[in-house]
């Protein structure tokens, strides 16, 4: 069985367990009283998830749940989740947090709640320096019929593309790794993604990689909890006032990427 | 944390299209996957060796690997080589050569029920071997077959699911990017869950038409 097919297995069984009774939330008495807090984090999104060496989730969001269970003196317990069964491990109560650069958009906040952010990102033109249908040197370029996009499911580069280059031709794939062989083997000449995203991954491909200059737009990330449950979420929201406060959040980030954030996040003690 | 349904009603037209190319892929590729079974078949039971044993390595490599994977080959490995196929056609290519290779195990089942009084009054009236096909073999194939045939189709409409991993919009596709951006995964896949059992009558219905229009079948749709 694929992993594909796992994933979307583990959906539809946590879907189905979900439906009989949307379990609610543990609070965060609940959370204190056993001593563990439950992360939800995606293995397949380096640096942000991954596998190390000894095959154990690790990365720049497992430091964080890490550190946020030390500063809350609880236990972490990781949760491996995948991008369809995410939200349905956090609705079934399988987790407290989930992780996993869950941008922040309007559709998403009416069904979870978000912390204040973790990070940004910033959403840029990924390319080849040659080999393209036409010459990709600014993202006006994409807007041309000629123009073959590749993109992963419900990523925030798909409503860019609708709205900035919407002659372009745009195949949908299920997840990077799909995505960066498309680009590789000419079956596609660009992709719209934040570079957060694809720094990392896309160096495992042959290919003279081109990465526009101009930032199209920047997105928020924080960490999702079940809808309602704000007693979790307004702890969550001053230890991670705290981690930015102390450089945690900064330093992690330059230990995984080797660079600052590209879009710093101000510093606010309002929330 | 409640359902609300009413926030997922946007994406349902969406959704039809993609249960209707669904419909359509598993239709094309069934009847490609029919009429390559069916020509499996003859040569099996009356080909000369070299033949036979092409089609049983056809058969063989077809059904002794998972379909995801020759998809993948197809999709993945093919551009390598220089050949690029674009998504619908890496899918119903695949799906098609799949079904033929099931499909001629099961049509080959129906060859024997094949009087041979009737074959030998097709040869007396000069039917061409064509001719012998269409109009005497495959109506017994289809008449014994058709429970077989009919669970086999049924099969191919929920497994054009797997076209969604290579980029093609159908219904499982179009449910996963709705649930990327809504986060309404419980609301969407029970809906697509309801969408896939209307799709399995849907498809049962048209074979039971398919069969009772061209080969007189009578059988029950439920």
């Amino acid at each position: 069985m694929s992993a594909f097919d796992r994933r979307h297995l583990f959906a539809l069984a946590a879907a189905a367990t979900a439906l009989p009774a949307l379990a609610e939330a543990r609070p965060l008495a609940e959370v204190l009283s056993s001593r563990r807090l439950r992360a939800g984090i995606n293995p397949t999104l380096p640096p942000m998830g991954l596998f190390n060496e000894r095959n154990q989730i690790d990365g720049f969001d497992a430091d964080i749940a890490r550190e946020i269970a030390r500063r809350m003196n609880v236990e972490l317990e990781i949760v491996q989740v995948g991008s369809p069964d995410r939200i349905p491990f956090l609705q079934a109560d399988r987790i407290d947090i989930v992780l996993g650069s869950i941008t922040r958009t309007v559709e998403r906040a009416l069904v979870i709640d978000y912390t204040v952010p973790l990070h940004t990102q910033s959403m840029v033109v990924l390319t080849k320096a040659t080999g393209t249908a036409v010459p990709i040197n600014t993202p006006a370029d994409l807007n041309n019929r000629a123009v073959r996009l590749v993109q992963v499911r419900g990523t925030v580069g798909i409503p860019w593309i609708q709205a900035n280059a919407a002659q372009a031709q745009v195949t949908l794939l299920d997840n990077y790794p799909d995505c960066f062989r498309a680009l590789a083997q000419g079956r596609a000449d660009a992709m719209v993604d934040v570079a957060e995203s694809v720094v990392i991954p896309m160096r495992n491909f042959p290919v003279q990689w081109k990465i526009l200059d101009q930032v199209l737009a920047s997105f928020w990330v924080g960490i999702g909890v079940q809808k309602g449950n704000s007693s979790l979420r307004d702890v969550l929201n001053v230890v991670l006032f705290e981690m930015h406060r102390s450089g945690f959040v900064n330093t992690t980030w330059e230990k995984y990427f080797g660079t600052p954030m590209t879009t710093p996040i101000p510093f606010n003690p309002m929330f | 944390m409640t359902l609300q349904y009413g926030q997922i009603l946007q994406y349902l037209p969406d959704f039809l299209l993609g249960a209707l190319m669904a419909l359509w892929i598993a239709g094309l590729a069934f009847a490609g996957g029919l009429l390559i079974g069916l020509f499996g078949a003859a040569a099996l039971t009356y080909g000369a060796w070299p033949l036979r044993a092409a089609v049983t390595a056809y058969v063989r490599f077809f059904t002794y690997t998972p379909q995801l994977v020759q998809i993948f080959f197809l999709f993945f490995a093919l551009p390598e080589a220089g050949i690029i196929l674009s998504p619908i056609t890496a899918v119903l290519i695949g799906m098609t050569l799949n079904a033929g290779a099931y499909l001629t195990e099961i049509e080959r089942a129906g060859f024997t029920s094949v009087p041979q009084a009737e074959l030998d009054a097709a040869e007396t009236l000069g039917f061409s071997r064509l001719q012998t096909i269409w109009y005497v073999i495959a109506p017994h194939v289809v008449r014994a077959l058709y429970p077989a045939l009919s669970s086999h189709y049924i099969i191919m409409t929920l497994g054009t699911s797997m076209a969604a991993i290579f980029g093609v919009e159908e219904l499982t596709g179009r449910a996963l990017n709705a649930n990327a951006i809504s986060f309404r995964s419980v609301e969407i896949f029970s809906v697509v869950a309801v969408m896939y059992i209307v799709l399995t009558i849907i498809a049962s219905t048209l074979l039971w038409l398919v069969g009772r229009w061209l080969f007189r079948v009578k059988a029950k749709v439920f």
